[in-house]
């Protein structure tokens, strides 16, 4: 299995955050929440459709509800192969980073 | 709970037509909640804002997200778009042949277009240097001259610190230019001030551009100019001897650009010249042109030039709307397009020509690419099978639209290939006949660029429409045999083919009443004979000889008639101011003949007599012409006294016809003319009037006569009167050939397309015509079926054809003082030719058609 992009992290971590109630419209408010950033739905839709194919992720229909007008919100889970490719992130940030003092780091910016 | 405000509807709709991504995604519901939300937690036009914003950019991601295909797929598109190009063949060529031709004129007008905008603009002042022109009004005689006194100049530069700098410029017509054993006669020979150089950025090859018009006596050539009198010697230091007098050349130049106002192959400096140091401010005119500060508001300047007139030239007189003297500033950009003054260095182009030839560009594009939506959709039927099937199998939509867009593109990629190629080819002569340097060099990026982005814009432009069509259609219509025969799409079908006949037929009004006005023009009461009249050039160095070559030529049998004046109809008349009454002045165009003037070219005395030899006095007479004495409003003009500013006190001895001695876009202005043999102006013409037959002989009789009496080395140069006079129209000649021409490539534009209509409203048809004819219905009466849908389409294009075309056919002829009237008749034709190029056009394949074997069309089952 090939590594997660940062994004493509994002969107796993911010799905499984949302426990059962992620819909595009809960991750698209999570993933904002995130990063702070405005997220097109467009983009999103085709994040989410990528992590599918590559079966990271499952989807599921809801029960139909009034608001939709009698279909079903489409709700998203993280598959086992995608809490791996989560954990195996972390632990590539993790090690990474792990011999890096951040403080040190701070410092060495040019002085003004 | 459903939100109680919608989101705004044009963005749902345009969401809507997006193509759901897995068709898994509840997109519109998605965005319905956000949207809702937004609206309770800051309001509906942070909500609208924030909805349109989504779209757009959901609409750029799918687009990413689709032809961000692999190559594989674009290279299998490319496969059988070239498959299919060769496949229907005849359909191809018609849609490449509308295209290259609309390509072509598209390009090559939209060239012209950039080089008529352009002029003069390569200066670095460009944007600084104005023109001083004259504008005047005394009572009815309207003064609007390109020319100014030559010491508006000096005193601008004086008075006015704004003035940054300026330049004097004039003109010679034809002198003798010598340099040792070669002398020719140059028409390009002008004068101007030191600071020409400064003003203008024309590059100097040699010499200095602060002080290479400094000294009197000194000369700029142009490159060329130099081979022609030097060969391959350096110039510079050398003399050239013009009119007699010698020239020091100081500086050569580069030729001028085609895109400037004026020409010169010859700059003398204007210190040579007395007139340029003038302080008359009633004579000596020149052109001047003046840099003013950068970003200075120049028509505030021509306060400042109303201060002079009054200052200077009519000092303490107001000027009233009848009567007024002003200078004002003309942006030097604007000269090529706009003006049209008297004194021009050289005739100038129209802005409406720019937009009349944009337009037609256009619309010629427009018309190839209507051809190509029409043919490719209605040949639906055709594919019908090869889209089903493909559905069926499992294309998406968007891939056969893709599909067809490469098919689309390739078509016109083709077609602009050789449309490129037919311009390269084409462009010499263009140039030629148009007198420019127009130039498409693909070497260059930036056109690289444009074409490409060009070629792009056409596919999608005529590719999508027909892409969204084809791709929609379900495969059980289609397999039925059903095709597209839509409400919507018959609509569009029939109005894109009236678009095409409407356009032909204005066009063709256009052409057919442009040739009448100009053959009006040529043919109307010029009020003298031009023809057989031959023109000889250069008397002026004849000398006293003049008379004995005048009584030579007369002895010879075939000459009728002749005179010598200074000027001939449709040459320079030298306008100047004219007291009539004390405080009361006219500007008369003057030219000075002798007494056989009237005769030789049949004008028309009304009053009076002409000048003759008998009454000696008649050195100081004058005759004007009937416009000059309504101006004057004697009622006894004969024996009256006019002072011509500069020149001393006249009597007018005779009213001669109004006759148009300048071209007759004007209408006559006052004139006048002068005995010649007061010697005010030199004689430089001799018109002779010869009988018709053995023309060649006459000439040659005239040229040894020339040659025996003229001192040697005067060149020969002589013209017929009527060619003369007839260049004056040239431009107006020539737009009405390139409009006869792009009219035609309408036509057969439109023919084209309807060509590639009928054969297949004719195909389609073949069961309905086997039917018919099996049951009895003879060959003329299918014909006329199948024609009948035809004509139908001109008839109804002349509803909107008529109307138009002759407000804006009415609209040019304002242009003329004398014009025709647009009869019905020219109606009548263009409609007429326009159903006649239907019938041409469907009526080959009609008539196949309905020969065929009724056994044969059956057979389709």
């Amino acid at each position: 299995m090939n590594q997660l992009t940062l994004n493509e992290e994002i969107l796993l971590l911010a799905i499984w955050k949302l426990k059962y109630n992620a819909y595009p419209v809960s991750i698209r408010d999570e993933v904002m929440k995130m990063t702070n950033r405005n997220l097109v739905y467009g983009t999103l839709y085709r994040s989410l459709d990528y992590v599918q194919k590559k079966g990271y992720v499952v989807s599921k229909r809801g029960e139909p509800t009034a608001e939709r007008g009698g279909k079903g919100k489409l709700f998203f889970k993280l598959t086992d192969s995608g809490i791996t490719a989560l954990l195996k992130a972390r632990e590539l940030h993790q090690s990474i980073w792990d011999d890096i003092n951040t403080v040190s780091l701070e410092n060495s910016k040019a002085k003004s | 709970m459903r939100s109680p405000l919608p989101p705004p509807k044009i963005a749902v709709w345009i969401l809507k037509r997006i193509p759901d991504i897995n068709n898994e995604f509840d997109m519109m519901d998605d965005f319905r909640e956000t949207y809702s939300r937004i609206v309770t937690e800051e309001g509906k036009i942070e909500a609208n804002i924030w909805y349109w914003n989504q779209v757009f950019l959901t609409l750029f991601e799918s687009v990413t997200y689709y032809t961000s295909g692999s190559t594989a797929m674009f290279k299998n598109y490319l496969k059988i778009a070239f498959r299919n190009l060769l496949r229907y063949k005849g359909y191809s060529f018609i849609n490449i042949t509308g295209l290259v031709i609309g390509i072509t004129c598209f390009i090559l007008i939209q060239l012209w277009i950039n080089d008529e905008l352009s002029y003069d603009k390569y200066h670095e002042k460009s944007g600084q240097i104005y023109r001083i022109a004259t504008d005047s009004k005394l009572r009815t005689t309207v003064i609007a001259s390109a020319s100014t006194p030559s010491i508006v100049s000096k005193t601008l530069m004086d008075d006015y610190p704004v003035v940054l700098d300026a330049a004097r410029v004039r003109s010679f017509s034809n002198l003798l230019v010598a340099q040792g054993e070669k002398s020719f006669l140059e028409s390009r020979v002008f004068a101007a001030d030191n600071s020409f150089f400064n003003v203008f950025s024309f590059d100097l090859i040699e010499g200095s551009r602060d002080d290479v018009l400094k000294e009197p006596n000194s000369i700029v050539i142009t490159q060329g100019m130099a081979e022609k009198y030097f060969g391959n010697e350096a110039p510079v230091g050398k003399i050239l001897s013009i009119q007699d007098t010698d020239y020091k050349v100081t500086g050569i130049i580069e030729e001028m650009p085609s895109n400037s106002h004026f020409h010169a192959d010859f700059i003398i400096s204007g210190s040579s010249f007395a007139f340029f140091s003038s302080d008359n401010w009633w004579t000596s005119y020149v052109k001047t042109y003046i840099v003013l500060e950068k970003g200075y508001p120049y028509k505030e300047f021509n306060a400042a030039l109303d201060e002079l007139v009054w200052k200077y030239r009519n000092p303490g007189r107001v000027n009233t709307e009848d009567r007024y003297w002003k200078w004002y500033l003309q942006p030097l950009t604007d000269i090529h397009l706009n003006s049209h003054l008297s004194a021009e260095f050289e005739p100038n182009s129209n802005q409406a020509y720019v937009y009349l030839f944009s337009v037609i560009s256009f619309i010629i594009l427009l018309l190839a690419c209507f051809n190509f939506i029409n043919l490719t959709t209605a040949r639906t039927s055709f594919r019908a099978k090869e889209i089903s099937v493909r559905k069926v199998v499992g294309s998406h939509r968007t891939q056969l639209m893709n599909q067809f867009l490469s098919e689309a593109s390739l078509v016109c990629a083709v077609s602009a290939i050789i449309a490129f190629a037919l311009i390269k080819a084409v462009l010499p002569f263009f140039n030629n006949c148009l007198g420019k340097q127009l130039s498409l060099s693909l070497s260059d990026p930036m056109i690289l660029l444009y074409s490409s982005g060009f070629v792009l814009a056409l596919s999608l432009f005529s590719g999508g429409y027909p892409a969204v069509i084809l791709s929609s259609l379900k495969p059980t219509v289609l397999l039925k045999g059903n095709s597209y025969s839509g409400r919507n799409n018959v609509l569009l079908r029939n109005g894109l083919v009236l678009f095409q006949f409407s356009i032909s037929i204005i066009l063709i009004i256009g052409v057919i009443v442009v040739e009448r006005q100009l053959n009006f023009i040529n043919n109307t009461q010029l009020g003298f004979d031009k023809e057989q009249v031959v023109i000889v050039r250069n008397a002026n160095y004849l000398d006293n000889r003049l008379d004995v070559f005048k009584e030579e030529l007369l002895k010879n049998s075939s000459i009728i008639k002749l005179t010598a004046s200074s000027t001939v109809p449709g040459r320079y008349y030298d306008g100047r101011g004219v007291n009539y009454e004390p405080g009361k002045e006219i500007l008369l165009d003057l030219g000075s003949t002798d007494e056989n003037f009237l005769k030789t070219l049949n004008i028309g005395l009304k009053e009076g007599r002409y000048f003759s030899k008998e009454f000696p006095a008649d050195t100081a007479a004058i005759v004007i012409n009937e416009t000059a004495l309504r101006l004057t409003g004697w009622e006894d003009p004969l024996g009256r006294l006019m002072e011509v500013k500069g020149m001393g006190m006249y009597k007018v001895i005779g009213i001669v016809k109004d006759h148009h001695y300048e071209s007759k876009h004007q209408k006559i202005w006052p004139m006048a003319l002068l005995n010649i043999h007061q010697n005010v102006y030199p004689v430089r013409y001799i018109a002779i009037k010869i009988k018709t037959d053995n023309i060649t002989g006459t000439l040659q009789m005239i040229e040894e006569t020339w040659k025996n009496i003229a001192p040697p080395g005067t060149p020969y140069q002589y013209t017929f009167l009527d060619e003369d006079y007839s260049r004056l129209y040239r431009s107006e000649e020539q737009t009405s050939e390139i409009f006869s021409l792009f009219s035609i490539l309408a036509l057969v534009i439109g023919s084209l397309g309807l060509f590639g209509l009928a054969s297949f409203v004719v195909e389609k048809k073949t069961k309905e015509v086997g039917i018919r004819k099996s049951v009895g219905a003879n060959e003329t009466n299918i014909v006329y079926i199948l024609m009948k849908q035809f004509i139908i389409w001109p008839v109804t294009a002349v509803i909107f054809a008529w109307p138009l075309g002759w407000i804006l056919m009415d609209q040019w002829l304002q242009n003329f003082e004398y014009r025709i009237s647009i009869g019905f008749d020219i109606f009548f034709l263009s409609g007429l030719a326009a159903v006649l190029t239907a019938v041409f056009s469907v009526i080959i394949q009609s008539l196949k058609a309905a020969y065929k074997n009724p056994v044969d069309s059956l057979r389709y089952e």
